[in-house]
């Protein structure tokens, strides 16, 4: 908004630009977790380990690993990346750091994108290296059906780090932070997880990609308006 | 309360309703316990906030 | 000095709290007739038997707590983020805090008749697998508040999540009803299907206008405490 203002005052000053900005902040991120890999380290060995012990609380021979998988993958992904989230403001509140940042020329819509799209690669990256471990540890045939899963994942991922950008900002103005953003994000995360993990049921046992139109619907619905939604909700949340 | 049931609705005595009403008893209880709770814990607020002022 | 009377003057403004809420015990009066009238004058449906008398209960109270209370929670909370009113806040807080005792309320009824009918006192059916995510939701919105100090931050952030909580309604119908349901589907809103009887529906609507009358009874006094509450810690801050 403060962006919108410079802009129509002096025709001199650099175009603010919206996707320019968001990838900025994004990499800025990124950048952040590469050099500190503290937050993807704990996030992808939460996740191989959680599916080695998942694999050990069933009897293999009651419950078909291919049964099993779909719902696992979900609950992994969803709490691996609620340990991103909780990072992706925490590191913002050391020294003030958002302060600075908003008081830069970057609209406030734009951060959240940014923000956004830096958890997006943060839980896409986890999936990245968990998908193999789970297809390996849980003997999964490599089929092409893999790339309906990928896609499936690619599309809960975005809903997901819309929604949870923005919970994390909320949840961070609380004295609770990191105990507040799983009870106020899973239930926004369920018409997420249930329709990627029935999809990936789906798929996985063998069904064409025809079959789970309902569910990619869903999905695609939900990125639509939360990613509309939490953006204009963003700016709310920030001190005026 | 079965003789209620008999009186309003005679065929349901030949067709033959499980008899359900100590679960619609435990029904109405539960929510009246749940409303009146409610109602209670506002009373204590009122009159905290009363005695505060 | 000033500021205290001002402050005063602000907390006399708003009603100060009557010693008897009638409107409740009107409320309170009328649910109570409708209980009397459903258990005694009402037939019990033929093949359900008696535990479908809960239904005068149950629904009613879905309606109000699921749509009515999550509504005025959403719209209240959008109103504030665009006009700033303290008010719009405390109706926000009230209806999310009225809409939690009703959801809690069809959760248990949902569960006792369920236990009846069904035979589980949980089968993951649609409609109340949606009642138990919105009964989180409004859960986590309660949590919310009471975890921020700061009153323009509170009203602000729950502002926020309640309009969400509005837009994921329909997505978490959506989701549940990917699974099929063993609900009974609504048969008063069926036009051209009238299904339930003359003196069942008579008291159906009877249920309805009582626990609508206790909701907003509730909701008025929730709205009232928290006006008496804030105006107090004014003073106190003064």
């Amino acid at each position: 908004m403060r962006a919108h203002g410079r802009c129509g005052v002096s025709a001199s000053f650099r175009e603010p630009s919206f996707v320019a900005d968001a990838v900025r902040i994004a990499r800025k991120d990124l950048l952040i977790e590469f050099r500190t890999r503290s937050g993807f380290l704990s996030a992808t060995v939460f996740a191989m380990l959680s599916i080695a012990i998942f694999r050990f609380s069933w009897d293999p021979t009651a419950v078909t690993s291919i049964d099993l998988a779909p719902g696992i993958v979900w609950v992994i992904f969803t709490f691996a990346g609620l340990l991103g989230l909780n990072r992706s403001f925490g590191v913002e509140q050391a020294d003030r750091a958002l302060d600075a940042l908003l008081a830069s020329p970057v609209s406030r819509e734009a951060v959240f994108a940014g923000k956004a799209l830096g958890n997006l690669c943060f839980v896409l990256a986890v999936q990245v290296i968990a998908l193999p471990t789970l297809a390996l540890f849980f003997g999964l045939p490599v089929a092409p059906e893999w790339w309906g899963v990928g896609a499936i994942a690619l599309l809960a991922a975005v809903g997901f780090a819309a929604v949870g950008t923005l919970f994390a900002a909320i949840a961070s103005n609380t004295r609770l932070a990191e105990m507040l953003l799983p009870m106020l994000a899973l239930p926004f995360f369920v018409p997420v997880l249930i329709p990627a993990a029935q999809a990936t049921s789906k798929l996985l046992a063998g069904l064409p990609l025809t079959e789970v139109i309902a569910e990619l619907k869903i999905l695609a619905a939900f990125d639509i308006v939360f990613v509309a939604a939490c953006t204009l909700a963003f700016p709310f949340t920030l001190e005026e | 309360m079965s003789m209620q049931d008999a009186t309003t609705q005679p065929p349901a005595e030949r067709t033959g309703p499980p008899d359900t009403s100590y679960y619609m008893k435990l029904g109405y209880i539960v929510a009246g316990v749940i409303f009146a709770a409610y109602i209670l814990l506002m009373l204590r607020r009122i009159a905290s906030v009363r005695r505060g002022s | 000095m000033t500021s205290v009377s001002a402050v005063e003057s602000r907390s006399t403004t708003a009603r100060p709290l009557p010693a008897v809420d009638w409107l409740l015990v009107l409320a309170v009066l009328a649910v109570g007739a409708m209980a009397v009238r459903a258990i005694l004058y009402t037939p019990a449906d033929a093949a359900l038997g008696a535990v479908q008398r809960i239904l005068y209960i149950h629904v009613p109270s879905a309606i109000l707590g699921m749509y009515v209370a999550c509504t005025i929670m959403a719209a209240c909370g959008g109103l504030f983020l665009w006009l700033k009113d303290d008010r719009l806040d405390r109706i926000s807080e009230s209806a999310a805090e009225v809409g939690f005792v009703f959801l809690t309320v069809v959760l248990a009824t949902g569960a006792i008749w369920g236990k009846s009918s069904w035979g589980t006192a949980w089968a993951w059916e649609p409609r109340l697998t949606s009642a138990l995510f919105l009964w989180f939701v409004l859960l986590s919105y309660l949590v919310l508040r009471d975890a921020i100090e700061n009153r323009d931050t509170r009203a602000r952030l729950s502002a926020v999540l309640g309009v969400l909580a509005l837009l994921l309604v329909p997505f978490i119908h959506m989701t549940v009803y990917l699974f099929r349901g063993l609900h009974p589907d609504p048969v008063v809103l069926q036009p051209g299907k009238p299904k339930m009887p003359p003196e069942m529906l008579i008291t159906w609507l009877f249920a309805v206008g009582a626990f609508a009358l206790l909701f907003f009874a509730l909701l008025r006094l929730r709205y009232r405490w928290a006006t008496a509450r804030d105006a107090r810690l004014m003073l106190e801050q003064a």
